[in-house]
């Protein structure tokens, strides 16, 4: 293990380093900027691509060529330049080229609350474009996750041919600590390598019914055409309702018939928890806080917090759900309500809601006082 | 002997999908002759198109093909081209396509001057969507948008190329073949942003709804507006209206690429001394306290204005408290208004892990401000009797507060201005003020990490503001 002194911020860019990122391309916003520019200094140095484009849109689309080419590639954002974003990131889902996006939230819509904390993007990242995406959002609820969850982010790129949004936010942006991340040799031994096909009957999308597309990188193997339009197995366009319908359930169902893979949650004093707070992203922090805080008081409180927010751990969900009651699961969130609706619809059940949009982490007591209603009956 | 398209052409695509008469076909077998000229293989050529009826180009050249999205192919191209700078990238929109949505790419291409081969084929309609006006459609012309004349002022492509700084910048016409093959050679010779405009007929949704209802009148009409550029000197202003020059119209010989700059740029900077570039510091790992023990959490907060060194002290004890085995989080607080408003950067240090990483309010022991609208803002998160520091030049507090807190008045501006001859060494009289009053690492830690953090050639002054800090502080402290 590392031991550094660092923020998320600059986690990811070293975590990209480290996951092999060879092409970032970016614009600069308020709270993700350090990502780009530790980068613009470091790729350089070390032989690596690195560019500051024109505009948000610009930004994606150069990163995703790049990736045409088979360099890992990512680029970093924050609210406003996600919704710029939005056209581009369903082309990367549908032409299946796996991408890095790097969204540090803060407060919005509009232009919002550039420097404070937020996590209002949640169902954007949940549908971030137009028609129908399966989309795989990490969302790191430590700062040396930021690390951790950035080399996962790559890896599920590659292995899935398909975007993969990362969704930091400002607190853990800006906070600096103390961190323990693995060492390079150990994130090297788990890097997954995009596949490829040089037989001579290639075919982009001549793959199994719940697998991802192959698309060698450019100016390798045989020249192949990617459309962003509905296409056969040959990745040329076409119309053919069984194949459209085709196409968009293979692309939902290599990442639904895969979900062990994808799917990640932590379970914090849960066993023998009384009470449960569901949250994610910083707010973590906050929970423990109160969590340990409480136990000392004698009440049993647990966390179930996702670190793969989309698709949503159903299972351990329902799980979860049998285990606690509705009154006793406390769903915590810096928005109104965005994953809140997703645990109830996997639980069944209406849950107690503390939601606070006013771009401040929740401190703990705020947390420890609503459980403490709960407990009380108020 | 007829010319032999097949090679590059996927020949189970065609007939192509364009209307008889369409001068899109024109120039996919002009991008071919010219690739042909250049021996270009078809394994080593990507070509990227757009949305629109020429985006279908990239459907039917048998190289690596993307069919992107609107207005964007050129962006697309840029990460292609700087990923793997040695390979030929052509690029091919319409008129919408690259002067309409997609303008801004193509002018940060041309300025860039990455190697990429821009063509624009330009038909002066929407084609694809049934005649919707777009910035050619001159001025006058019927489109389905504009349907009693078109009254919008029209964009000259390549007049915006060249104050755009492209390198290479040519135009021809569908009708002209030899010169419409000879200036794609040029283009594709030519190591920079090389950009040709093609005026090519629609029929179909264009002219047949500007009177030039067949395919031999749209041609006629085509083969009229381009001009040689040796005449089009010699044309009055009036002459010229409607019509454009063609041929090379500028090209210029030496102008660095961009991939080729970024290469150089990267060996030159990788001989200079840089450093690493590394941006996060490791720290060995020493044996951190047991996480079994009690929490013993110290809140500090160092306060100013934007912009004033204060604020990196709180960087500094950070990370000398994880130097010294300690647990440690900092935060920034600021302001998006005002560059230059009330900052805050708190600093916790525990013996336990951290998890909520800001001071909580009324739980501080320490504070230090150098600045009145901070102070006032922040000076509610210290606890009653703690600690605060503040320049009595700059910060004023009022009796209550007195009564409150622990106020102790140090001119750190001052003190930093004439005893070091330095402003910025203030902050570290801060964490030497800091230090001293709170204990909270080692002296010599502490000195440690100002002497790395710091840059280089400000170490003695930093060092000898931070031993002044203590030295204050332990005045006042007597006092
Ligand atoms: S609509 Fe016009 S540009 Fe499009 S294929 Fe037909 S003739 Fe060509």
């Amino acid at each position: 293990m590392r031991k550094l002194k660092a923020n998320g911020n600059e986690l990811i860019a070293l975590a990209a380093e480290d996951a092999g990122c060879t092409f970032f391309a970016g614009y600069p916003i308020t709270p993700s900027s350090e990502v780009m520019s530790i980068l613009s200094k470091r790729f350089p140095l070390i032989e690596r691509k690195f560019i500051q484009m024109e505009d948000e849109i610009g930004s994606i689309c150069a990163a995703i060529g790049a990736s045409l080419t088979g360099k890992r590639s990512m680029t970093n954002t924050s609210g406003p330049g996600m919704s710029l974003k939005a056209e581009q990131i369903g082309q990367a889902h549908m032409a299946e080229i796996p991408l890095v996006i790097v969204n540090v939230m803060r407060g919005g819509p509009a232009t919002g609350l550039p420097t404070r904390t937020s996590q209002g993007d949640v169902l954007q990242s949940r549908a971030p474009t137009h028609g129908d995406v399966k989309t795989i959002v990490l969302a790191p609820s430590t700062t040396s996750e930021c690390y951790t969850e950035t080399v996962r982010a790559f890896n599920l790129a590659e292995r899935f041919m398909q975007p993969v949004i990362l969704l930091s936010d400002e607190t853990l942006a800006h906070t600096s600590r103390d961190v323990l991340i693995p060492d390079l040799s150990e994130i090297q031994k788990t890097l997954v390598t995009r596949r490829v096909n040089y037989l001579s009957d290639y075919q982009p999308c001549d793959v199994k019914d719940d697998e991802p597309a192959i698309l060698n990188p450019f100016f390798t193997g045989k020249p192949y055409h990617i459309t962003g339009l509905f296409h056969d197995k040959t990745d040329f366009p076409t119309e053919k309702p069984d194949l459209c319908q085709q196409l968009i359930d293979r692309q939902f169902r290599k990442v639904d018939n895969h979900l062990r893979d994808i799917e990640k949650v932590e379970k914090y004093r849960y066993d023998d928890a009384d009470y449960l707070i569901v949250c994610y992203g910083s707010v973590y922090l906050s929970a423990r806080d109160a969590a340990d805080t409480l136990r000392k008081e004698g009440l049993h409180v647990g966390i179930f917090c996702p670190k793969t927010l989309w698709p949503s751990p159903v299972k351990r969900l329902e799980d979860a759900s049998k285990k606690f009651d509705a009154s006793n699961i406390l769903v915590v969130e810096m928005n109104k309500g965005q994953y809140l609706r997703e645990v109830e619809r996997a639980m069944g059940k209406r849950l107690p809601f503390l939601s606070k949009v006013n771009g401040r982490l929740f401190e703990p007591p705020e947390i420890m006082n609503k459980i403490r209603e709960m407990h009380h009956g108020v | 002997m007829a010319y032999n398209y097949d090679s590059k052409l996927r020949k189970e695509r065609l007939p192509t999908q364009w209307c008889p008469g369409c001068g899109n076909g024109i120039v996919l077998n002009a991008i071919i002759r010219a690739m042909d000229t250049m021996g270009w293989k078809k394994e080593d050529v990507c070509l990227v198109s757009g949305i629109g009826c020429s985006g279908r180009m990239s459907s039917y050249m048998d190289c690596f093909t993307f069919h992107s999205t609107h207005g964007r192919p050129v962006a697309y191209a840029t990460g292609i081209k700087f990923a793997e700078p040695e390979k030929p990238v052509i690029v091919v929109s319409g008129d919408g396509d690259g002067l309409a949505i997609g303008l801004s790419h193509f002018l940060h291409g041309c300025r860039r001057n990455i190697d990429l081969k821009y063509i624009i084929i330009n038909n002066f309609i929407y084609g694809l969507t049934n005649s919707q006006a777009s910035p050619t459609t001159p001025l006058g012309m019927w489109a389905v948008t504009q349907p009693f004349g078109n009254i919008e002022n029209t964009f000259d492509a390549c007049d915006l190329a060249i104050a755009a700084k492209a390198t290479f910048v040519a135009r021809s016409t569908t009708l002209d073949l030899l010169r419409l093959e000879k200036v794609l050679t040029a283009a594709f010779q030519h190591k920079g942003f090389s950009f040709v405009e093609i005026l090519s007929g629609c029929p179909v949704n264009f002219g047949r709804k500007n009177d030039m209802g067949a395919p031999k009148e749209m041609d006629d009409w085509i083969g009229s507006i381009g001009v040689p550029s040796a005449r089009w000197q010699t044309l009055s202003e009036e002459e010229k209206e409607g019509k454009f020059p063609v041929g090379i119209l500028k090209q210029t010989a030496g102008a660095k690429e961009y991939c080729e700059k970024y290469s150089e740029h990267v060996k030159k900077i990788r001989e200079e001394d840089h450093g690493t570039g590394i941006f996060c510091e490791t720290i060995a790992p020493e044996d951190q306290e047991n996480e079994e023990c009690d929490s013993v959490k110290r809140q500090f907060r160092f306060t100013g204005v934007g912009g004033q060194g204060i604020i990196s002290a709180g960087e500094i004890l950070c990370e000398a408290m994880i130097r010294s085995g300690l647990h440690s989080a900092t935060s920034l607080a600021m302001n998006s208004q005002v560059r230059g408003g009330p900052t805050s950067r708190d600093v916790l240090c525990d013996k336990k892990e951290i998890n909520y990483p800001y001071a909580i309010n009324g739980e501080i022991e320490f504070m230090l401000s150098v600045a009145d609208s901070s102070y006032q803002i922040y000076k509610k998160g210290v606890t009653p009797g703690g600690i605060i520091v503040i320049d009595p030049n700059l910060v004023h507090a009022s009796s209550d507060d007195r009564k409150t807190w622990k106020i102790l008045e140090i001119p750190i501006v001052e003190i930093a201005k004439k005893e070091i001859g330095n402003i910025a060494a203030q902050s570290s009289i801060a964490l030497g003020i800091a230090v001293s009053i709170t204990k909270c690492v080692k002296e010599e830690i502490l000195l440690q990490s100002i002497t790395e953090m710091v840059p280089k050639k400000s170490i003695p002054a930093n060092i000898k503001a931070f031993k002044l800090g203590i030295e204050y502080a332990e005045r006042v402290l007597k006092e």
